[in-house]
């Protein structure tokens, strides 16, 4: 075999083992991220909608409730011809399986789901959070 | 290095220096094909799937009822007689198989031309390509893990 493609292997795979690192540090912040926002959120604002379109949904199963962060994406299909979109939800802790009668899939979220959440934390959306759950105990000091 | 790729790329070599028209695509040169299209597969990590890489090249998804089999694909245009247009198909490049998704679906192994027009791909810089590809999406992804990460020091203090 030629020396020229040896070498472009090597190279495919020190650009993959590169590309590893990153993607263990993507989700190492990802999942100190999630942490961090379950624990801002009180679990009465569940199902409540964040700011950037995050939203909290609680999931009963056999050994209680699990907590997801949520974001819906608009996703493009082409189904011979006829195109349409969709939103579908993108669970950032996902990957799990959760049994609650039968098992049920919480797929692991896309890279574009990952890089937007790391990418709206860049932008400041712990203090976004921060301030929408004072306006909403502002509000519920008001009403009592 | 993988010995089985090793052959299969030392398989694929003859195709640079000869026409079209002048090779047969024989069984082993599409088992050749296969084998370098999947390690392409498996080189690309999976959050990148649905992405173009370099050359026209993808990766297709396809559920199936043991999960979910990856095919490596480019779309080859053909003139179709009957509407008088060019038609442009997907080619499955380690294609060949029939998966089972409530019915079965026929994933047809890629015309002789693909085959050709893949290994002479292989031979002028191909993987090179894929690899700096992927390094400018670790480098975008590095950037924006940058800021991230100030932000949650910033946090901490």
């Amino acid at each position: 075999m030629k020396e020229g493609i040896k070498r472009e292997l090597e190279k495919l795979e020190a650009a993959r083992k590169r590309n590893l690192q990153t993607s263990t540090r993507i989700n190492e912040g990802i999942n100190r991220v999630v942490d961090i926002i379950l624990e801002m959120v009180p679990e009465e604002y569940d199902e409540h909608a964040l700011p950037r379109g995050y939203y909290i949904k609680a999931v009963p199963f056999d050994l209680g409730t699990y907590r997801f962060l949520c974001k819906d994406y608009i996703e493009y299909f082409d189904d011979e011809g006829f195109s349409y979109h969709t939103d579908i939800t993108q669970y950032l802790n996902g990957g799990v399986s959760l049994h609650y009668g039968h098992y049920m899939d919480f797929p692991s979220p896309s890279r574009e789901a990952r890089i937007g959440l790391i990418r709206d934390v860049s932008l400041g959306l712990f203090d976004e959070i921060k301030q929408w759950l004072q306006k909403k105990e502002k509000k519920e000091v008001r009403n009592g | 290095m993988d010995k089985e790729l090793e052959k299969a790329l030392e398989r694929l070599e003859r195709f640079q220096l000869l026409k079209s028209w002048d090779v047969r695509v024989t069984e082993k040169d599409y088992e050749a094909a296969t084998i370098v299209a999947e390690y392409i597969i498996r080189m690309v990590p999976l959050r990148y799937h649905d992405y173009g890489l370099p050359r026209g090249y993808y990766i297709l998804t396809v559920d199936y009822s043991l999960g979910q089999h990856k095919f490596l694909c480019k779309d080859h245009s053909n003139w179709n007689y009957q509407r008088q247009e060019f038609e442009s198909k997907p080619q499955y490049l380690n294609g060949g198989v029939s998966l089972h998704y409530g019915t079965y679906t026929s994933y047809p192994r890629p015309v002789p031309d693909v085959v050709i027009e893949f290994a002479k791909d292989l031979y002028t810089g191909l993987l090179s390509e894929i690899a700096e590809w992927l390094d400018e999406r670790t480098a975008e992804e590095n950037e924006i893990l940058e800021e991230f990460e100030k932000k949650l020091k910033e946090r901490r203090c």
